[in-house]
């Protein structure tokens, strides 16, 4: 079995190429889990733990029918961030969620991902209007959610974390 | 979506698991027999932990079948194929749901998911991993000619005994047309 059989389409953007997440990815993965940076996403976690969340990353396409995807620029497999929708127990609803390593931030490559996710989620996936869960202390993450047009909803929590809850716009309404 | 093959026994299915399997799986751990493999684990926790046994299968090309009681259906434990990160060498594991102990059901699954792994994967040699005090456990591996060959202590696990399985040419009938 490979990734080719697994339900997870490539959406292209001008930049970026968002794909199933891959074995080779781990060791950046595993990286970006172990800095500090990782504590608004789950995080720090041991290698073991990237791997599971790598694996796990995977099966939540399986489960769901939808998931994370892993970010790449055209032409290089560097992996540089993640974009998809997540859902599991604990969840009030699915969830649109986004992270970029340190690499790759301050280019806008975190607002085109989410974008693009956002778009194929709400188009193919039934999946209009959702929310995003932004950690407080999260200031880069909850101005993307501005710019991306969602909008401050409620307080709320997710694997223990207390968060605030942003939606974003119907489709429509884009 | 990912094609994982389903093997047949006597009384029961082994096959891939599945969104619905989730209560089944979620409520083994959250229940404290759950200790002896990792658990007990939170709803959040169980659900990322099912969806690494499919990240699992695609990952590596084997993994844990949901085995399913072939006269009523249910998900009655998750059997199989398994080296999860951290893990010494690949193994033969077994959990199984509360209520479906004492059946022989464990010591069924893990005889043609050994078949497997040995005629299929090609494995020449398999253990099993059990955590002191897990006696049923050990008494599966026991049943399944597996002997106990010191210990190995996990990240995340603890200690646990290792037990390594007969090679396949120790096997008589070990074709797994035996169990099919």
């Amino acid at each position: 079995m490979t990734a080719c059989d697994l339900p997870i389409p490539v959406l292209e953007t001008e930049r970026l190429r968002l794909r199933a997440p891959k074995l080779s990815d781990l060791p950046r993965l595993t990286a970006f889990y172990a800095t500090e940076r990782s504590r608004a996403v789950g995080g720090p976690r041991t290698a073991m733990e990237s791997y599971n969340s790598l694996a796990s990353r995977i099966g939540h396409w399986v489960l769901r029918g939808y998931g994370l995807w892993h970010i790449q620029r055209h032409g290089d497999d560097a992996f540089l961030g993640w974009a998809g929708i997540l859902d599991a127990p604990g969840w009030q609803e699915p969830e649109l969620a986004w992270t970029v390593m340190d690499e790759a931030e301050g280019q806008g490559l975190a607002f085109e991902a989410a974008r693009a996710a956002r778009d194929h989620s709400a188009r193919h996936l039934g999946l209009d209007g959702v929310i995003s869960y932004i950690a407080p202390s999260n200031i880069r993450s909850r101005k993307l959610a501005e710019r991306l047009g969602a909008q401050y909803e409620s307080e709320g929590s997710v694997a223990g974390h207390p968060c605030h809850v942003y939606r974003h716009p119907k489709t429509k309404a884009r | 979506m990912p094609v994982i093959p389903k093997l047949e026994t006597e009384r029961l299915l082994l096959r891939g698991p599945t969104t619905g399997d989730f209560d089944a799986f979620a409520a083994f751990y959250a229940s404290d027999r759950s200790a002896f493999v990792g658990g007990p684990l939170t709803a959040e926790a169980a659900w990322r932990m099912l969806a690494m046994e499919i990240g699992h299968w695609v990952l590596k090309g084997y993994g844990r079948w949901t085995v399913e009681l072939k006269t009523t259906g249910e998900p009655i434990g998750m059997i199989g194929p398994f080296c999860p990160e951290g893990w010494p060498e690949p193994e033969i594991g077994w959990d199984l749901y509360n209520g479906f102990e004492g059946k022989g059901y464990a010591t069924e699954a893990a005889l043609a998911a050994r078949s497997y792994a040995y005629d299929v994967l090609g494995w020449q040699t398999a253990i099993s991993l059990v955590k002191p005090g897990n006696d049923k456990s050990a008494a599966v591996a026991v049943r399944l000619g597996a002997k106990p060959e010191g210990d190995f202590v996990h990240e995340r696990h603890g200690r646990m005994r290792v037990y390594r399985h007969p090679a396949p040419g120790d096997l008589a009938d070990g074709g797994i047309e035996a169990y099919a």
